[in-house]
């Protein structure tokens, strides 16, 4: 992991994440979701991002937070995971940004599993948790 | 570009075929026609020409002896018997076997020798001399007739297989880049115990050393223990001097003997071809023997397999792909997946045309409006032009049914006319192979268990001959296949009983079933009404199977039957897959789709007609008892307080399966496009994927089988 990579450094609720931005295909405001009946939980639905139908999962909801209701902030960060792509809700998407030191992440981070993060980037704000995507699509 | 020659080589062969198989039963019927027998006879022709051209010499053997009785009969020295009827089928399913031969290795190992011999000695009841003239000259060809045909040709230093159009291409080529051809043949030794893997591992060195155009017999048909010591022989280029090979080969481990020959100038010719001779039939009409691009490669060739074409006009076959061109299905779907896309975003400019027009008055808006139903018009009849090149005519699966009905009736000694309509009925090329199966074993289950036997239809006072009709036809855009037939019937008290008895259902459920339900038990697992197994229609596995594929096409299927009249089986397919039309219904505020072909009807009903019976809440129909579900429970969607005084429901159906579903609110039928959830997502009980509204807002679309799975369950 070298220290230069680009992230995408966003929000939910207090906290900061980030992920590296050779996985974000794009990110996009806010935009109506169609409940699939019978899918997964933690699927919040899909989404038609032009023409291709993609599933949306909440951050929130991942990380067992209340559900909000969506302000000007909220966005979608739709990443790449395997062939297809991923929405990801935010509550806001802050800054690209880069992290002089990122350390490995202890048994847990802000109450959460330690496994669902890459590293702990080290800003000027305050820590930032670094998403293991795989992880964090991939629960059951 | 050389697979190509043995691709158009299996097209014409799958052409002629069929066409045999159709003219054999028409000269069953119709003895003394005079087309007939000409269509039969150039039919053999043709085949006898490509094959030769094609190098495959056995079917050149037969189709040439099938081409001269023929002849006779033409001349009108030989009448039809039903002898001769059956040995033309014979010759027949050899050819077929040997079509099936070729695409799976490229070589016919199918043994004609047998059949042949029974062409030749019917002939020869009065032909005798023609005959012996005939084998004599087989013989002199070089075709040893009385000898086991395989793979690999007989000896080592003589015999060397035969070179088929595409290896002597290759060769031809490799010859121009200065390579040496040679044969290569070697003994196995009588000791080596692994015959097979040793002719591996053999062909492999030959490979590093240079190129193997052919090898015989191919290793993977060597059984591991064979008893004589082999032969094998190889057709090799490199640049090598024989003798070295020779030595080279002689150390392989498990040769006992290798020998080198020299590749005979004339072996690359196309002297199989000159077997054909138009001189042996100057009466016959002449057309072009094949359509296989000239050979480039070999100007010197000669063209003695092309008889003076153009003197007679071509077959109607020949002239028909002139003007065809051959496009992967790949291709197709690629282009079915754009239009796909050109659909949606049709509808929603018509939307944004629709909202902008209620807006603003300005001419603007108004143009923007005729564009966008010009748009629509051009992407409609796009989409058409796309699904029809998707689409062939069911011809091509219904052809085949006559000579397997011809067969089965005369295996169960029933006697029927065959009666088919609609053979110009287009669908989706996947529909049609999808649909074969389920088809065949309908009217298996027909003819065996449907129409009786003549003596029992004489005693019931119907005439001897049964009659089986299958009808094709479109309506309301979907596909229609109706199987009917006049015989016995499906006795509703039977089923019950039956099903009673092979613990499909309790005795309580058998009462309680109306005799329409009592039939649609056909469809179950482990449901045979046949008194005695047959062959024919197999163990009871098949009904149910027919059941499952239908569904599994979102068809629907369902039954009539009159006892002592007739049983007629209608099939509703989709025209395809990709683009449906979808109901769109709302229900606890979210849009669903429903899709259109298996909707058998929609209702309004009064609130209290959706009676419960048994804990089951059901609507009576004209007559039948459907199940009622209603959709939000099954998807978690809130109920709607306050009942309605009506409630809409749509029927649903899939394969003979019924239920009625109640919605809130019904909104109209729109063509959609069904695209996956994705892998992300994967499969999600009970819905068949989603789609894209006008509006830009996704839908899902209900998968009505997998509903019926659920209520099954519960």
């Amino acid at each position: 992991m070298t220290a230069q990579e680009q992230y995408v450094e966003f929000g939910i609720d207090r906290e900061q994440y980030a992920i590296r931005i050779q996985d974000i295909h794009e990110i996009i405001k806010m935009q109506e979701i169609t409940h699939i009946p019978g899918v997964m939980p933690y699927v919040k639905g899909v989404i038609n991002l032009r023409g291709k139908i993609v599933p949306v999962l909440s951050l929130r909801d991942l990380f067992g937070m209340e559900e909000q209701t969506h302000t000007k902030q909220t966005r979608i960060v739709v990443v790449n995971h395997a062939d297809d792509a991923v929405g990801i809700v935010v509550d806001r998407v802050s800054k690209v940004t880069t992290f002089n030191d990122i350390q490995a992440p202890q048994g847990r981070f802000g109450g959460l599993d330690g496994r669902l993060f890459t590293g702990i980037g080290i800003a000027a704000g305050g820590l930032v948790g670094i998403l293991q995507l795989e992880e964090v699509l991939l629960r059951d | 570009m050389l697979s190509e020659y043995k691709e158009i080589f299996l097209e014409e062969l799958d052409e002629q075929l069929q066409l045999m198989d159709e003219v054999i039963m028409e000269l069953e019927r119709n003895s003394g026609s005079v087309e007939v027998i000409q269509s039969l006879f150039r039919a053999a022709h043709t085949l006898k020409g490509s094959s030769a051209a094609m190098g495959f010499e056995e079917m050149k053997r037969l189709t040439h002896r099938m081409e001269h009785l023929l002849d006779l009969v033409r001349s009108k020295e030989r009448t039809v018997t039903p002898e001769m009827i059956d040995l033309l089928f014979r010759a027949l399913d050899h050819l077929k076997l040997m079509k099936g031969d070729i695409l799976a290795r490229d070589c016919i190992t199918v043994d004609v020798t047998d059949c042949v011999r029974a062409l030749e000695r019917y002939e020869s009841g009065e032909e005798d001399e023609r005959a012996a003239h005939r084998s004599a000259h087989d013989a002199v060809a070089g075709l040893p007739l009385h000898e086991p045909r395989t793979c690999a040709a007989g000896d080592a230093g003589s015999a060397r297989p035969e070179l088929s159009l595409s290896v002597r291409l290759h060769a031809s080529g490799l010859l121009e880049q200065g390579q040496r051809l040679m044969w290569v043949s070697m003994r196995l030794a009588p000791d080596c115990f692994i015959q097979g893997a040793r002719a591996y591992v053999i062909q492999t060195m030959l490979a590093e050393w240079g190129e193997v155009l052919l090898a015989s017999p191919d290793y993977e048909s060597i059984g591991e223990s064979a008893d004589a010591a082999l032969e094998l022989t190889y057709l090799y280029a490199g640049m090598q001097e024989p003798e070295s090979l020779e030595t080279q080969a002689a150390g392989l481990a498990d040769v006992a003997w290798a020998g080198v020959f020299p590749v005979l100038p004339e072996e690359l010719n196309m002297d199989a071809s000159q077997a054909v001779d138009p001189r042996r039939h100057p009466s016959e009409p002449q057309q072009p023997e094949t359509q296989y691009p000239q050979r480039p490669l070999q100007p010197s060739a000669a063209p003695s397999s092309q008889p003076a074409a153009g003197t007679g006009s071509p077959s109607p076959a020949v002239k028909a792909k002139a003007q065809t061109i051959r496009v992967s299905v790949e291709r197709l779907d690629d282009l079915m997946n754009l239009v796909g896309e050109l659909v949606i975003e049709q509808t929603r400019i018509q939307q944004v045309a629709r909202t902008q027009r209620r807006r603003f008055q300005d001419d603007s808006v108004g143009e923007l409006g005729h564009i966008a139903d010009h748009f629509s018009r051009i992407v409609g009849d796009l989409q058409e032009s796309v699904m029809k090149a998707r689409m062939l005519p069911i011809e091509q699966l219904m052809g085949r049914f006559p000579r397997m009905i011809r067969d089965l009736s005369r295996d169960l000694g029933k006697e029927l006319e065959l009666v088919m309509e609609g053979q110009d009925t287009e669908l989706d090329r996947t529909l049609i192979e999808e649909i074969a199966d389920p088809l065949i074993h309908l009217i298996r289950n027909a003819v065996d268990h449907g129409l009786e036997l003549p003596e029992v239809r004489e005693r019931a006072g119907k005439p001897r001959q049964g009659l089986l009709r299958i009808r094709a036809a479109h309506e309301d855009n979907q596909v229609v296949i109706y199987v009917e037939d006049d015989g016995a019937g499906i006795d509703p008290d039977r089923m019950r009983t039956s099903a009673v008895k092979k613990g499909i259902i309790s005795q309580e459920d058998a009462d309680a079933l109306g005799d329409r339900e009592a039939i649609d038990l056909i469809f179950r697992p482990g449901f045979s009404t046949a008194q005695q197994v047959s062959d024919v229609s197999g163990r009871g596995v098949g009904m149910d199977i027919v059941g499952s594929h239908i569904e599994r096409l979102n068809g629907m299927i369902d039954i009539e039957s009159v006892l002592g009249r007739g049983t007629t089986f209608k099939i509703k397919l989709p025209l395809t897959l990709a683009i449906i039309i979808g109901l769109q219904v709302k229900c606890g505020g979210q849009t669903l789709i429903i899709p259109m072909n298996n909707i058998a009807e929609i209702v309004r009903v009064p609130a209290d007609e959706i009676k419960s019976v048994r804990g089951q809440p059901v609507v009576l129909i004209r007559d039948q008892i459907i199940p009622v579900a209603d959709i939000r429970d099954r998807f978690g969607v809130p109920q709607r307080n306050g009942g309605a005084k009506h409630i809409p429901l749509v029927i649903i159906g899939s394969a003979e399966k019924r239920l009625a579903l109640t919605v809130d609110e019904l909104i109209g039928n729109q063509e959609i496009v069904i695209k996956s959830l994705g892998a992300y997502i994967g499969k999600v009980e009970g819905i068949a994927g989603a789609t894209i509204l006008g509006d830009g807002s996704v839908a899902p679309i209900l998968e009505i089988s997998s509903l019926f799975g659920r209520t099954a369950t519960r």
